[in-house]
Parts: structure tokens; sequence; C-alpha cells
């Protein structure tokens, strides 16, 4: 999971694999999905017990739905 | 996670255990159960956190630099773009090279918003699986 300077640059990486080439996304991309829940979440005193409630399980499936944009 | 934001570094088991009032293996039990739960995982053959995200305990690529200190290392690229959340108001810092040999990449960030992406061109990729559904796909 790295960043890149281009996508030029990715595509040229040592490690590239054209069967994940749909995680290839601009970095605004990645933070937009960085900003759910049980990312910022991550200091709450009460996260764990937050991550495995009702709360946290939704936004664990919010997480994935967006993956699979 | 308030030890390593403030110091750059996971506790030992053995240093947590006093402060919570347990048995050093009541505090690594305690380690392992949160991390099979999150993207985090300890290094292989020995009882020491090796990533506790968004950071990692081991230097990795991207740097983390807040209030001018550099103390912090992200897990991956993805998850340096989630480290501001563990800095309320302030700004942080990610530098990272280029895998390719180019100019570095960096980034600034405050309260999950970019500052500054430089170059205005920087992609995320990964050749891995994200999520943590299965027990053997690590968050990295």
């Amino acid at each position: 999971m790295n960043l890149f300077r281009s996508e030029q640059h990715a595509q040229q990486w040592k490690d590239w694999d054209q069967e994940m080439a749909s995680t290839l996304r601009p970095v605004e991309w990645w933070t937009e999905t960085f900003r759910n829940p049980i990312f910022r979440n991550r200091n709450r005193s009460d996260y764990l017990t937050w991550l495995t409630g009702e709360s946290g399980i939704s936004a664990t499936a919010a997480f994935h739905d967006r993956l699979q944009q | 996670m308030q030890e390593i934001v403030a110091t750059g570094v996971a506790p030992h088991y053995a240093e947590l255990a006093p402060r919570l009032g347990i048995s050093p293996n009541e505090a690594l039990n305690r380690i392992e159960s949160i991390l099979a739960i999150t993207p985090g995982w300890m290094h292989p053959g020995t009882d020491y956190i090796a990533s506790f995200p968004p950071f990692n305990n081991q230097p990795t690529a991207y740097r983390i630099t807040v209030r001018g200190e550099q103390r912090w290392f992200a897990q991956c690229g993805f998850e340096a773009l989630a480290c501001s959340w563990m800095f309320p108001g302030e700004i942080v810092d990610i530098k990272a090279p280029c895998l390719l040999g180019d100019d570095s990449l960096h980034l600034k960030m405050k309260d999950g918003e970019l500052v500054l992406v430089d170059p205005e061109t920087i992609v995320g990729y990964t050749r891995s699986r994200l999520g943590m559904e299965e027990p053997d796909q690590p968050f990295r």
C-alpha cells in the first residue's frame, strides 16, 4: 500500500500487478476513504468497544463498500 | 495508542502491565487480542508490537512529522493518510521516498484534510487486498 508520484510511476513499479489496477486512485480518493470513522475514532478511549459495536460494524461495512467501488 | 502518539513508540507489554495494574501475561494477552481485531501485528517470533495502525513501531518509508519532530512512521502509504486523526488541530507532515528513485513525495494534512500534495499527481496503489475479513490478510 504505497504512494507514488503519478499513475505512470505506479505502473512502472517492480511489484505492479495489473489485476489490482482498480486500487490505483488519486491520493484525494484514498484520503476520503481514510476519513471513515474506523480510522477517525482510533484515539477514542473506548475504541474497541465502539469498533465491535453497531456503529463500528456499520462503519467497517461502509469502508468495505467503498473499496468495492 | 496514547503512548505511541506521545512518543512514537508502542510500549512493550511489560511496560504496559503496571500502568494498567495487570500482570505482564494479561497485558500481552490484551495486546494480542487487540491486534486480532485491528490491522496490526507482532513482529514474527517475538513479543514486540511491530505495527499498531496507523503507526508502525518499525521504521517504514512513511515518515511522520508533527510540531517539527519526526518521531513517527506510518504503517503504509494509505495509513499515513489516517495519521492526522491522531493529532487533532495539528499539521501532520508526511514524507516518503519515490519507489522509482525520483524526487520524494510530500503531503501535509490537518484533521483529515490535505493541505499540501507535492507533486499534485500523487496516487495510491496496492497489490494486496485491503480489509480485515480474513485473518491472514494483513492490512499492508
